[in-house]
């Protein structure tokens, strides 16, 4: 077998050990990863065994609290003219509704499951940034939790949960519902991006060793994609929501029409996010539809490498569909066909997984229990909003069926069947492996029955309503339309649902019982790593993988690793560990050690939620003292990454000796930062793409730009902070005696120079009398050096850090991420300020 | 070498996004200057899809020779996924070329 990093394979050859293990090995172990003792210690806990569990049981209580104002609008909508709920609160009840289950429960739901269940089925001890992960689901039960309560207010959005302009400015929503929306989604953004990265560079870098991309789980695969595809799409709605708030809180126009703006570049940038999120809802979701079904037919997955395929081809064709939801808006008509073209080959990669799965059934013995009926129910649904998504691709139809209750009736049906089946389907698959007590078997089936049931009387009759003509988002509507009957089913369908979940909840209280030593193991005996022998610290040894289904291929692998003999079978530092391996073929690189917890990123969490929830209020100095406490303790958490070892080396069983410190390409923390800049270099390409659609709207509009000298100044500073930074990693890798003193210099003139450069541009637009109120030019142009304005601020911050980290003599030629980190930052900066420049000066040009 | 490895894994399918991203662009890039669908505008079109099914070739012949005689499982799962996403490139550019040529 060839290597990708040096690493002999040769060496997997000595696993399993045969050897007795070192007395106290095990109580170390279990000593080091060891569950909260202390009331504090549960809200401090970064184990994906404590936080995953949180972060799944957060988003089921949003989903039940979006289940709950689903009712009240189904009793609203039970009989035509009734007045059981008003026209305002329907309002913000639809669009709550539909802003929870996206943002609320769909994306942390599948995200949770990933932060649940990723380190056992990989093979690793946790996921290589646990404090990342638990920052993210602070910041998102705390912020969404109060975002929620805006409705007890009556301060909810009430725009619909796509809140187009305009309808949501401030000439249409005066008050501040939009501002809630706009805001209290920021940090879902922010919590939906830290997941990502962890989920990525988790699924790359913290594999079991041997665990090649063909052993790689369905699952995994899945969250990989999914997790690719919210760094790409996210940035999206991030610029729109700030553009929006923008525009309505200092008035920049990019969305008025008078002043040059177009409502359209709103529909662009929400749906670039809008669609692909459908699908980075159901990828996770058929992940784990690709890993349940084996299990349940207790065959393998017919097609492997093909579901694999897919699964990537939806991860790309997803992108090419957004403008579907705009067939309406009089696009140009061979840009209407790209889009339906490409709506409907999307169906193609689903449809090839729908197959996979069939034949898996087939194949196999498929087994009727609640996992094996939430599946095949979730199936069945998903192929009917597939079919009637085929037939809403088709332009003509498009036109007949938009914005009225078919598409409700074809949205639901994807979402549920496409999602929400497939995750009842994990919960019930996946809970004894989290739980000393399995979920009832017997319970399951008829909370299965009665959701299957109740999902088809609610919206079956919709497509039906929808034919007739009912519009979407009414809150009543006239008796004698024909529409009386097939609303009134749909409400006693949608009671059935309710009943549904309501009994899951009383199932999840009789029998879940988490955080317990002992789990109820492998029932439904499944072929993965996350049902071998486990404790808090994940697998007591980590295997070597020869295989996709690894508990079914290779014989003893329980014993053998519950024995300790296989790699990192204790806690050789005394600290939380586990191993970072290649991103291709898995070959072990080095000991990463694991943060123990603490409180900052708690803190950080929730003066992040608070930044945005106050900003909403318009309590600015609150605010601004909530995000500088929030920078403080992120500040804090990061002064504490980093820090030398003892031990250059150190064995990890079987003679193997790993580093236990790397940097560069190599390293975690280099893949997220590369990740994260990605997140901003995508900000920054969708306002280019912003700056240019508004100037091909209002060209008249357009003034000239500052001088070519303002151009070239601005470029050329760019330019010497990116070598600043780039001399400043060389000086340290010199290893002199000054060299510490001589790179934090160099990066601090390096962050010095981003800010002179963005300086410079702005004075140059100022200087021209370009003004961000008066035109959609000065909204997009200032907005551009806005976003690099924070990177400037960034980058000065960062910049004192480096003084800072050698003051407190914490660099050195050895330990060089730190700096690596900076510059990356830094280089990326100067580069967009730039890009920025550059696509401003001279376009459309004179 | 692992970004190489990841771009031929994913190249079939790259190109196809580029291209849509492409035909997109031209398309509105007319609307701008002429009209969206002005025919030597819809021409570059048809070219620029010519350009990326002759990428997706010359990707697909190379992912071909490459590891056929390695020995490695992952070798042919990767040049298997590789091959399916060019082959899937290639039918979805004809797919999304099919507008410009029949409306």
């Amino acid at each position: 077998m060839s290597s990708e990093t040096g690493f002999d394979p040769e060496l997997y050859e000595r696993l399993p050990t045969t050897g007795a293990r070192p007395k106290g090995e095990l109580e170390q172990l279990e000593e080091v990863w060891c569950a909260p003792r202390k009331p504090w210690e549960w809200i401090t806990a970064v184990n994906n065994n404590f936080i995953g569990v949180y972060y799944v049981g957060a988003a089921m209580l949003f989903f039940v609290l979006a289940g709950v104002l689903a009712l009240l609008m189904r009793t609203q909508l039970a009989l035509p003219m009734t007045g059981f709920l008003a026209q305002e609160t329907y309002n913000q009840i639809f669009t709550m509704h539909g802003t929870v289950m996206m943002f609320l429960f769909a994306v942390p739901a599948v995200e949770a499951l990933g932060v649940a269940l990723l380190p056992q089925m990989l093979g690793a001890r946790d996921l290589p940034f646990p404090r990342l992960s638990a920052y993210a689901f602070w910041a998102y039960l705390i912020g969404g939790l109060a975002f929620f309560c805006s409705l007890f207010f009556g301060l909810a959005p009430n725009g619909g949960w796509f809140m187009y302009p305009p309808l949501t400015s401030m000439a249409y929503s005066p008050g501040i519902n939009a501002d809630f929306w706009l805001l209290g989604i920021g940090f879902i953004e922010i919590s939906a991006i830290a997941g990502a990265i962890e989920i990525i560079v988790g699924v790359l870098k913290t594999r079991a060793p041997g665990m090649t991309l063909d052993k790689l789980p369905v699952f995994a695969w899945a969250m990989l994609i999914f997790a690719c595809m919210i760094i790409i799409a996210f940035p999206s709605i991030i610029l729109s929501t700030l553009l929006l708030e923008l525009e309505r809180a200092l008035g920049w126009p990019f969305f008025d029409a008078a002043k040059g703006g177009d409502p359209m570049l709103w529909q662009h940038l929400f749906w670039f996010f809008g669609h692909p999120e459908v699908y980075i809802i159901f990828l996770p979701a058929a992940g784990a539809m690709s890993t349940i079904i084996p299990a349940i037919a207790q065959t393998r997955l017919v097609g492997h490498r093909l579901v694999v395929l897919a699964m990537l081809a939806t991860g790309f064709i997803s992108f090419g569909v957004w403008a579907h939801h705009m067939f309406a808006t009089g696009m140009p008509q061979i840009s209407i066909n790209y889009f339906s073209a490409a709506s409907m080959a999307v169906s193609v990669p689903a449809g090839v997984q729908v197959f996979a799965w069939i034949a898996t059934l087939a194949v196999g013995r498929m087994r009727f229990n609640t996992p094996g009926l939430f599946a095949v129910g979730g199936m069945v649904i998903f192929v009917m909003g597939g079919l009637t998504g085929v037939m809403v691709a088709m332009v003509p139809f498009d036109w007949q069926a938009h914005d009225s209750y078919f598409i409700v009736a074809h949205l639901h049906y994807v979402l549920i069947g496409g999602m929400v089946f497939p995750l009842f389907a994990a919960i019930y698959y996946w809970t004894p492996m989290s739980s000393s007590r399995r979920l009832s078997e017997r319970w399951g089936k008829w909370i299965f029955w009665l959701m299957f049931v109740g999902h088809n009387v609610t919206f079956l009759p919709m497509h039906l309503t929808g034919l007739m003509g009912m519009p979407r988002r009414v809150y009543t509507y006239l008796p004698d339309r024909g529409w009386d009957l097939p609303n009134m089913i749909s409400t006693v369908g949608s009671f059935l649902f309710g009943l549904a979940v309501l009994l899951w909840v009383v199932d999840m209280a009789r029998n879940f019982r988490p955080f317990r030593a002992n789990n109820a193991g492998n029932v439904y005996d499944g072929p993965g790593l996350e049902w071998l022998p486990a404790g808090f610290y994940a697998l007591r040894s980590i295997p070597v993988i020869k295989s996709l289904y690894p508990v079914w291929d290779q014989p003893g692998l329980a014993r053998d690793v519950e024995a300790g003999r296989y790699f990192l079978p204790g806690a050789p530092r005394g600290d939380r560990e586990t191993i970072v391996t290649s991103p291709l073929n898995a070959e072990p690189q080095y000991l990463l050690r694991m943060p123990r917890p603490s409180s900052w990123y708690v803190w950080a969490a929730i003066f992040t939620a608070g930044f945005f929830l106050i900003l909403t209020i318009q309590a600015y100095a609150a605010a601004v003292v909530s995000g500088v406490l929030a920078i403080y303790c992120i500040v804090k958490w990061c002064w504490g990454l980093d820090r030398p070892t003892a031990q250059a080396t150190v064995d990890i069983g079987a003679g193997v000796r790993l580093p236990t410190y790397v940097s560069g390409p190599s390293s975690h923390g280099w893949w997220a930062m590369v990740i994260t800049l990605i997140v901003a270099g995508m900000v920054a390409v969708m306002a280019g793409f912003s700056y240019i659609f508004l100037w091909s709207r209002r060209p008249d509009l357009w003034q000239a730009p500052p001088g070519t000298s303002s151009l070239v100044l601005v470029v050329g500073l760019m330019a010497a902070a990116a070598l600043l930074a780039w001399l400043s990693i060389r000086s340290l890798a010199f290893d002199r005696p000054r060299s510490g003193v001589i790179a934090a210099g160099l990066m601090l003139a390096a962050s010095a120079a981003v800010a002179a450069g963005w300086g410079v541009d702005f004075e140059g637009w100022r200087t021209v009398g370009l003004r961000p109120e008066a035109t959609s030019q000065g909204a997009t142009v200032f907005a551009l050096l806005a976003w690099q304005g924070l990177f400037a601020a960034i980058c000065g911050l960062m910049g004192l850090f480096a003084l800072a980290r050698w003051a407190f003599g914490l660099v050195s030629a050895k330990h060089p991420s730190t700096y690596q980190l900076i510059a990356l930052f830094i280089v990326f900066s100067a580069g967009q300020g730039a890009y920025a420049a550059i696509l401003t000066h001279l376009f459309p040009g004179r | 070498m692992t970004v190489r490895r990841w771009l031929s894994f994913t190249g079939g399918l790259l190109i196809w996004a580029a291209h849509f991203l492409g035909v997109y662009v031209i398309a509105s890039l007319a609307d701008v200057v002429a009209t969206a669908d002005d025919p030597a505008w819809r021409s570059g079109g048809v070219i620029f899809s010519l350009v990326c099914l002759a990428g997706i070739a010359v990707l697909a012949v190379g992912v071909f020779r490459s590891g056929r005689s390695s020995p490695d499982a992952w070798r042919g799962f990767e040049r298997a996924v590789a091959l399916g996403a060019c082959l899937i490139g290639g039918v979805g550019i004809v797919f999304q070329t099919l507008p410009l040529l029949l409306t």
